[in-house]
């Protein structure tokens, strides 16, 4: 009982000890208790060693070998488990180097007088180097001379042994493969005796396996006695989490182990991840472990999990820094790292002095960046915190894995090696040019370059680490930038000319358009003034006609005054004699009557003026009326355009009523196809969006065959769909299937065991080529599904039949013609650019994205042609079957359109809300479709991309693919759920299909709920009654 | 040595005339990818039309099934003792009692649907030839294991998960592990849990595959299944492992990750189980270490066992070889004080000495380090053990390490976090010492 109760106590006592995970750093020989998950390893490794008295531990860079040895090997070497000899062990580890011998020898000197300095020490590493160089025993006599205890066993690590090959390929001297074999010699003496207990272990990289093969002896010592590290099972995983939470006295939720588990998955890169995540997640753990729980999900969420954590944390170092000191960061860890001819970035270890050379920063400085992330916990960098750093001191980082997963560094790393690149081809057209074989650099070329130039500012100790002629290359950049300013300047001058003209014509349009203006303003004026001139002009005539009716009647009274003057005078005349006295009286008669006259003659006079003037206030009232109906014509036609305009609205409103009626299939499609006729009738939009949704949805109501959906044939997700011949088409899915489709029928044609996810259609071949889970390229006859041709890729993710023998790949980020039947392949768009996704043009000329956003073609020749401007995430490619037109649409929804013949972007489309998964230009290029994982599909047309597209929503799922039917008349779309649609591609095709089907019109009352009470009824179908008759 | 296997296909009379071409032709494909796969195998097709025969015993036999002509009889074929039955089914079939009654004879089933519209049934003709195959193949190896295999539990799926289980299932049978269910479950809930439990008793794994069909609030067979098995585990076996195995993550598939998330972070379906997401070839792996590890057995010295099997303290003596006269001398003292030692075992393989070594720290109550003072290093790495010891999976500290130092002046190496390490002896190693010095603790 007592000592049961003494168990427990223990246990309540069990305590927090330390944080037990080293993060990016390796464990130290120390640290040998933390290590664990390849326990299985390093036994067999010891069995290896114990039987042999030598052991080769192989395996691929980064796979640990080092580690295994240090904690795995020497610690279980030096706890007595070798049986038949004793535990007691004097140790020398020594990596060949560029001088192996001396190397070994200087290492001996060190195991034995590790406190021994200065010439003292030198004058002992001489003496042995020349004992070891005597013979082939050189080395059993050097250990022999060793001054150890009795029954001491000698352990030797050749730590690296492939610096031996490495050095070797570097010299060119006869004396380099002789001290390489000489050295492997000294080994091979020493494991074949047993006169001393002697141990040799070595350390090799997989790759220079080979290299071994022309030393006979090593090689079988090798055949002998090696062992290559195998991949960590999950089991082994399990212990490297589980073994460590244990022994730093720490708890861990048996769900975070599996979560982590799943996500280091196959990738021995995850491994280094996997020790930074867990300790990140201890140190929260610690931090916030209130109630005595256990390590969970959510400690590791809030450390930014393993896709994030290490990213998080280096960017919290980054964050610290001011904006000089993350310049210089940046610099430094450009420095430090570099891409290898394989395209992947790899450590460049770098000297102190070379980090404070290329940044052009103090020691102080560098040193205060460097101290930043090598502090407690962090360890990005390496010597570790606490080792004193002089100029000659080697910086490096901590490891590889970095490079991949610090997003900030990962950016850098390319952004160098594009750098890198540029000064490489600027330093060799420079090269060039000095000899007179190329010309001055001019633009995209030039811009590019001296957008570099400004942005990085390259120095001399920078650019000597790739090409010396540093000064040669910046004078050429200076040379073709000052020759193309002037150039320029002239062209500036013309430009400046043509401007002005533009202006001046530009100026008299405007000139011109005023006095329109004006003259409009007047005609309205005058239009106004025509009117009352009109009414005035009435009123004057009629004043006119009185005056004229007045002054004939005085012209008639003084007619008749005359005639009567003139009786008169003939009665005075006759009545001179007899009236004597009647004289004066007739004279004053007769001036009277003159009087009279001439009063009549001043009336006459005034009426002809009047009519005169009646007549021109009738000429004017004639013109202004001409104007009156000039205007009224002007206002019947705006009557007219407004009708039509309200027609063309009635129109929409139709048929945006009709897709609301849902119980009768007449009544929504006799709307929809009115809405349909008044808008065509009223000159509408023929591609108005409205009344294509009241039509699709009208004819789907009546259960039109060629709209509804094919027969679900695939169990997932529709991946691709491809038309072929006639009436044929292909799709595939993540179900794993090829169905064969004849008309709206289809069928499982082959069936997979993986996912299928890309698919294109050959006519010459008559096949079907598609991407078939991770590894390969499928290509199926379309008439024969055993005729299969399978293409073994790496990682394939899109494919286009390039010809009848040749599909075009890309995997991996390459772009890579490859033949059929798998003979041969070529690499045409390097994973250096890590391509994104493409699009292959009848003509053989392909558009690319790559990870930067650039979107390049690449023509049938080989000449590439970048188009204006970069866009990032692109999804999806395509170039318009005329090949005037490259569109590209992009994981948030936004789709581009350059015009390949400028390389200009002409415009960018918003019309989906989701990633966009499939772009194609109809086959007459007026169309392009877009398909995105926000469920629908948009058309736009090429000749008015600013209009409103039309957007095919029936899918309620992603919809990943789409495919133009050849006449462009319908257009498929495939989605997640398996579906397959048709769609019309215009209003006009599906008019046609409602009145077979429809049974009926609209009613009167129905037709005033629809259109209005004042638009005399229409019917929708000529042959069809009204709906109430 | 060639295998004799007499096929005997059962079929009803009467078929309509698109039955009766569609059974024509795949008879034929039979035959002929029959022949082509068969290996060593030599066989003979037999053709019957009724199942009152009784000479069905030790065959294999391909029962044709047809919507248009329901086996009327089915529950009373009781000649088909011990035959694999391949059933053949050409229609979607799920509404016939006398079939579940049939099925729930246990008998090794295959079971193929086919749709009789659909004449592009190669494909899993081939399927049926190599579960023929497969059949006899684990027979085999079940028999040269001298019948004792281990036996795998692996959950019954929907229709679209079922190429994953039979791909699953094959490598299972191809090393000679025995499989259930060999039949289609149950669905009716009782039934099914009588299935399973049966199954369950004599399971050494249990495997599950879902996908993001996976639903808690409507539950099909396959959830079920894992709800019943959770709960076997949790009531009647502990020690049964179960994994459930969903595909790796399609990075476009979103209702796919919200599926897994959901399922890490709220669901009940995972609930002592592990889920692994991981490629179907490496999943294969990872069961078959798993089953590797489950039958493996440590070889443990004689004279071990029984201090091992002892309640009472166990007393770990780790020394050097060199001192192992030395240590010795302790162990009877220890246990005529009541105490069992474990002493230091230096005879055999080195791998497996690693193993005990590290098997008896995950084991001991007490751990004592012997050091005659000779070799500073191993005193460094043994008491590193004693650090890493909790690592192994004990699941309680040691409740005591100790260093038994023969000489006084030995210095020990300075290792951090070792701080309850006690330093006895110092010169003078009394057992009496000891077994008070361990009793006061």
């Amino acid at each position: 009982m007592e000592q049961v109760a003494r168990r427990h106590k223990a246990t309540s006592e069990r305590k927090l000890l330390f944080n037990p995970f080293p993060g990016l750093r390796p464990f130290s020989v120390s640290e040998s208790h933390l290590f664990f998950g390849r326990e299985g390893q390093s036994d067999e490794v010891l069995k290896k060693l114990s039987e042999n008295h030598f052991a080769a531990v192989i395996g691929a860079s980064g796979s640990g070998k080092s580690s295994l040895i240090y904690c795995g090997l020497i610690p279980i070497l030096y706890g007595g488990f070798i049986t038949n000899t004793s535990s007691s062990w004097h140790t020398v580890v020594t990596r060949p180097g560029s001088g192996p011998i001396d190397n070994l020898a200087n290492a001996i000197v060190a195991s034995v007088f590790p406190d021994l300095r200065g010439k003292e020490r030198e004058l002992k590493e001489k003496i042995t180097s020349t004992i070891l160089r005597g013979s082939s025993q050189g080395l059993v006599e050097v250990l022999k001379q060793l001054k150890r205890p009795k029954n001491e066993n000698i352990f030797i690590l050749l730590d690296q042994f492939e610096e031996l090959f490495r050095f070797k390929r570097s010299r060119t001297d006869k004396t380099s493969d002789d001290e390489a074999a000489a050295y492997i010699k000294l080994f091979v003496e020493a494991i074949n005796q047993r006169e001393l207990p002697v141990y040799v272990v070595l350390t090799m990289r997989s790759d220079f396996i080979g290299d071994c093969a022309q030393f006979p002896d090593l090689t079988k010592k090798i055949n002998n006695s090696h062992y290559l590290i195998p991949q960590m099972t999950r089991e082994n995983l399990k212990d490297a989490i589980t073994g460590p939470v244990a022994v730093g006295g720490g708890k861990i939720s048996t769900r975070l182990v599996h979560e982590l588990l799943n996500s280091v998955g196959d990738n021995p890169d995850h491994l280094p991840i996997l020790q930074h995540s867990l300790m990140r997640t201890w140190e929260f753990w610690v931090k916030n472990n209130l109630h005595d729980e256990a390590m969970d999900l959510k400690h590791y969420d809030a450390i930014g999990r393993m896709e994030k954590a290490l990213s998080q944390h280096a960017n919290e170092a980054y964050d610290e820094l001011n904006e000089e000191e993350k310049d210089l960061c940046q610099r430094v860890f450009k420095t430090l790292t570099e891409k290898a001819g394989d395209n992947r970035g790899i450590r460049h270890p770098s000297t102190m002095q070379e980090l404070i050379s290329v940044s052009g920063a103090t020691h102080a400085q560098v040193m205060n960046v460097i101290e930043r992330f090598r502090v407690q916990g962090r360890s990005f960098l390496t010597p570790a915190q606490g080792v004193e750093v002089e100029d000659r001191s080697i910086i490096d980082i901590s490891h590889e894995s970095l490079m991949r997963v610090w997003d900030r560094l990962s950016f850098w790393v390319e952004e160098e090696a594009q750098s890198i690149h540029m000064y490489t081809r600027l330093s060799e057209a420079a090269k060039l040019y000095q000899e007179g074989k190329t010309t001055l650099w001019r633009p995209p070329d030039l811009q590019l370059a001296l957008n570099w130039r400004d942005r990085y500012k390259p120095n001399l100790p920078w650019a000597e680490r790739f090409h010396p002629a540093f000064e040669r290359t910046m004078v050429f950049l200076d040379t073709s930038s000052s020759d193309f300013e002037i150039e320029e300047q002239n062209k500036i001058l013309q430009q400046k000319r043509t401007l002005r003209r533009t202006r001046v014509f530009a100026i008299v349009l405007g000139i011109v358009a005023i006095v329109f203006l004006g003259l409009m303003v007047y005609s309205m004026m005058q239009s106004k003034e025509a009117d009352k001139q009109r009414g005035m002009a009435i009123e004057q005539t009629e004043i006119a006609r009185q005056n004229a009716e007045e002054a004939e009647k005085q012209k008639h009274i003084a007619e008749e005054k005359a005639l009567e003057a003139l009786n008169n005078a003939k009665i005075a005349e006759e009545n001179s004699k007899r009236a004597e006295l009647s004289a004066e009286e007739a004279e004053r008669q007769k001036e009277e009557a003159e009087r009279q006259k001439e009063e009549a003659d001043r009336q006459k006079h005034i009426a002809e003026e009047k009519a005169l003037e009646a007549q021109q206030n009738a000429i004017q009232a004639h013109q202004n009326a001409k104007r009156a109906k000039n205007q009224q014509e002007i206002a019947e036609k705006a009557k007219n355009d407004a009708h039509k305009l309200r027609m063309k609205s009635v129109a929409k409103t139709m048929a945006l009523k009709s897709l609301k009626i849902a119980k009768d299939p007449d009544k929504k499609a006799a709307a929809a196809l009115l809405a349909y006729k008044i808008n065509e009738e009223y000159e509408g939009d023929r591609f108005d969006p409205d009344i294509y949704d009241g039509m699709y949805y009208a004819v789907k109501s009546l259960n039109d065959k060629e709209l509804l959906d094919r027969s679900k044939v695939h169990r997932g997700a529709v991946r691709s769909f491809k038309s072929g011949k006639g009436n044929l088409s292909f799709s595939v899915g993540m179900d794993g299937n090829l169905v064969k489709w004849v008309g709206n029928e289809g069928s499982v044609f082959y069936r997979g065991t993986g996912s299928f996810i890309d698919l294109d259609y050959n006519s010459s071949r008559n096949a079907v080529a598609f991407v078939d889970g991770r590894s390969s390229i499928v290509v199926v006859d379309a008439n024969d599904s055993t005729k299969v041709n399978v293409i073994s890729v790496n990682e394939p993710t899109e494919v286009e039949f390039l010809s009848k023998n040749e599909v075009i790949v890309l995997e991996n980020g390459a772009i890579v013609r490859r033949a059929i039947d798998d003979t041969n392949h070529t690499v045409l768009v390097h994973d250096s650019l890590d391509v994104k996704t493409f699009d292959l043009h009848s003509n053989g000329n392909i558009l690319y994205v790559t990870n930067l956003g650039q979107m390049i073609v690449r023509e049938k020749s080989g000449d590439e042609k970048v188009l204006a401007g970069t866009f990032k995430n692109v999804t999806s490619v395509t170039l318009s079957s005329e090949g005037g037109f490259a569109a590209a649409g992009d994981k948030d929804g936004f789709v581009k359109v350059w015009d390949l013949g400028s390389g200009d972007l002409i415009t960018s489309l918003e019309g989906q809300g989701a990633r966009v998964s499939e772009l194609e230009f109809s086959k007459d290029d007026k169309m392009l479709a877009s398909a995105s994982f926000d469920g629908s599909a948009v058309i736009w047309r090429t000749n008015a991309f600013n209009n409103q597209p039309l957007v095919l929503k029936d899918h309620n799922t992603w919809i990943y693919t789409i495919e133009f039917s050849k006449n462009s008349e319908v257009l498929f779309t495939g989605a997640r759920d398996g579906e397959i649609k048709p769609w019309y591609t215009s209003t006009e095709a599906m008019s046609s299909k409602v009145c077979p089907h429809l049974k009926r019109n609209l009613t009167q009352k129905e037709w005033v709920r629809y259109a209005a009470e004042d638009i005399p009824y229409q019917k929708s179908c000529a042959n069809l009654p009204e709906g109430d008759k | 040595m060639s295998f004799q296997l007499d096929i005997v296909f059962i079929v009803p009379q009467q078929l309509s005339e698109k039955s009766t071409l569609w059974y024509k032709e795949y008879k034929q494909t039979f035959r002929s990818i029959f022949d082509q796969v068969k290996g060593d195998v030599e066989f003979s097709v037999t053709e019957l039309n009724s199942l009152d025969n009784n000479s069905l015993t030790n065959k294999i036999v391909l029962l044709f099934h047809f919507e248009e002509h329901k086996w009327s009889n089915v529950s009373s074929i009781e000649v088909l003792d011990q035959a694999i039955v391949f059933f053949n089914v050409a229609y979607d079939s799920d509404d016939s009692i006398e079939l579940d009654e049939f099925l729930s004879k246990g008998y090794s089933f295959l079971f193929n649907e086919f749709d009789i519209e659909n004449q592009n049934f190669f494909p899993k003709v081939v399927d049926v030839c190599y579960g023929i195959l497969d059949q006899i193949e684990g027979h085999r190896i079940h028999e040269i294991n001298g019948g004792v295999s281990p036996v795998i539990f692996l959950a019954d799926v929907k229709p679209d998960q079922e190429h994953i289980r039979d791909s699953l299932k094959r490598e299972l049978i191809s090393h000679g592990y025995v499989v259930y269910p060999n039949k289609p479950v149950s669905k009716v809930k009782e039934v099914l849990e009588q299935e399973l439990a049966f199954y369950l008793q004599k399971a050494h794994l249990c495997i599950h595959i879902i996908n993001e069909e996976y639903d808690e609030d409507d539950k099909g067979k396959v959830e079920l299944q894992n709800e019943y098995c959770k709960y076997y585990v949790m009531t009647q076996n502990s020690s049964l492992e179960r994994f459930v195995w969903s595909p790796p993550l399609d990075e476009f598939d979103e209702r796919q990750l919200v599926f897994i998330e959901r399922l890490k972070r709220h669901s009940k379906a995972l609930e002592l189980a592990e889920l692994i997401q991981t490629p179907l070839e490496r999943f294969k792996n990872i069961i078959k270490n798993r089953i590797v590890k489950l039958m493996f057995e440590r070889t443990i010295p004689s004279g071990y066992s029984a201090v091992l099997d002892s309640p009472r303290l166990k007393v770990y003596l780790i020394n050097n070889v060199e001192d192992q006269e030395k240590a010795k001398k302790l162990v009877s003292p220890f246990n005529e004080a009541g105490i069992d030692v474990i002493p230091s075992f230096f005879d055999g393989d080195e791998v497996e000495l690693l193993d005990l070594h590290r098997f008896f720290l995950a084991s001991c109550d007490v751990a004592l380090i012997y050091h005659s003072g000779r070799n500073q290093r191993w005193l460094q790495m043994k008491m590193l053990d004693l650090l890493k010891a909790p690592g192994y999976g004990r699941n309680r500290p040691i409740d005591i390490k100790g260093v038994l130092l023969e000489e006084a002046s030995v210095k020990l190496p300075k290792i951090e976090n070792l701080d309850d390490l006690k330093v006895l002896g110092k010169g003078d190693i009394s057992v009496q010492g000891l077994k008070e010095f361990i009793e006061n603790k």
